[in-house]
């Protein structure tokens, strides 16, 4: 068998030289320096006093909400944008991760759950995780400025059933404060006959969400809808036949 | 004594740089081609926020970050059905040889033939030990268990690499690492 242990060392498939100094290694490194070692794992990212921030202008299906507003103020979300755009393989690993940690401390927890959606406008990301069995959850995190890193999260008991040209939210509502600014958004599951999104803002124009998986996700900075005054959320949505529809999000 | 921010900066860089290439090369055999990279930067992460954690000596902390890579590439398996185990891939076999590897190459073929029907607990042990390099006591601690039961679990993955070869007999010299 010597000899075929040696053959079997012949197939690895890993590259000889790695370089722990290329450029990859070193950003990688380097964002990873950035984030705060300390929250996550030894302290609760998520605090109670901040939770009184959103309540009673969010709405959401879940059992658990969790808040954790920004540290930069005003400028939080600049560098937003209406369409949103993928995530670098580094931003996609840590806010995947990120978005775990911080779920940790919500119930149901996020554990064994897969990466439904991954999407960034600006400095921050929205993650969903699907599952293990009918439990959903979500997180918005900011994946460029670590030393300023915040976000939020909610976790859903339970995976409705959706109909094929169905909407359905998982959350909706505005989030944030006078000093830090509002965030609006709208999470959750879109039907399988459903390939487009679009909201269109009264601040900002037309928002096209993210479509994946059975899921969709949007958000825009500032107070749009959710609160006491509660009203309809109007989209169009694109059918996988080419056709257009108005339809109201509901949630669920 | 608290370590400082610098300290505590400087004992992770090290780290990172001393065992970085280890650790791409591990997941290099275990995920997708293009992956490694990022199984890697998602386990430096965890490794960053449990530092206190890391083993003070350079191989057992090896060991304890393959076993962050191992846990990060099974929990981006886990959703459909939860996976014990993390399966290892080979190199694919040239089929384009001088005369003089032919020998070399008929084994290799063989031996990824029956690399594809080891379970992927039989593949990862034999793997730690074979390819990784790891003594008994390391992969142990990579896959989280006894270095006994790491070295019965070799044993038996043996056994079935050398049945699924369906030839030689057993060394009696064959010796087990240590």
């Amino acid at each position: 068998m010597k000899d075929d242990y040696a053959a079997l060392k012949a197939l690895d498939p890993a590259t000889a030289e790695v370089d722990p100094h290329s450029p990859r290694a070193q950003a990688s490194l380097e964002r990873i320096l950035a984030t705060d070692p300390s929250y996550g794992v030894r302290r609760p990212r998520f605090r109670r006093p901040l939770m009184r921030v959103v309540v009673g202008v969010a709405a959401v299906t879940v059992a658990a909400l969790a808040v954790f507003v920004p540290r930069s103020g005003g400028d939080a979300y600049a560098g937003w944008t209406s369409a949103p755009f993928g995530l670098s393989p580094e931003e996609y690993a840590i806010g995947v991760a990120d978005c775990r940690q911080s779920l940790q401390s919500l119930q149901p927890p996020s554990e064994g759950s897969e990466v439904a959606v991954a999407e960034r406008r600006g400095k921050w990301a929205i993650v969903i995780l699907k599952g293990p069995g009918k439990v959903d959850s979500f997180c918005m995190t900011n994946v460029v400025e670590y030393d300023k890193r915040s976000g939020f999260g909610s976790a859903a008991p339970t995976h409705p059933a959706v109909g094929p040209r169905e909407v359905l939210a998982l959350q909706m509502g505005a989030y944030g404060g006078k000093e830090v600014g509002y965030v609006t958004s709208a999470v959750g599951w879109a039907g399988s006959d459903i390939v487009g999104l679009t909201y269109t803002s009264p601040t900002r124009g037309i928002v096209k969400a993210t479509v994946k998986n059975g899921f969709f996700a949007f958000w825009v900075p500032g107070q749009e809808f959710g609160g006491p005054d509660w009203k309809p959320v109007l989209a169009q949505v694109q059918y996988r036949d080419g056709t257009t529809a108005e339809i109201t999000i509901l949630l669920s | 004594m608290s370590e400082q921010p610098e300290q505590r900066e400087a004992r992770f860089v090290a780290l990172y740089e001393a065992t970085y290439a280890d650790l791409v090369r591990f997941a290099q055999r275990r995920v997708p081609e293009g992956q490694a990279d990022d199984t890697v930067a998602e386990a430096f992460l965890a490794a960053w926020r449990r530092l206190d954690d890391v083993p003070a000596q350079l191989p057992q902390a090896r060991a304890w970050l393959f076993g962050i890579v191992r846990n990060t590439i099974l929990n981006s398996h886990r959703g459909v059905r939860r996976q014990q185990a993390v399966a290892v891939r080979l190199a694919e076999v040239t089929t384009t040889w001088l005369p003089d590897d032919a020998e070399l190459v008929a084994r290799q073929v063989d031996l990824a033939r029956a690399w594809e029907q080891l379970s992927a607990v039989h593949q990862e042990a034999l793997a730690l030990a074979v390819i990784d390099d790891l003594p008994s006591r390391e992969a142990a601690a990579v896959l989280g268990i006894t270095s006994v039961a790491y070295r019965i679990r070799l044993s038996r993955a043996r056994n079935a690499l050398r049945g699924h070869l369906g030839h030689r007999p057993t060394p009696v010299t064959e010796r087990q690492p240590s």
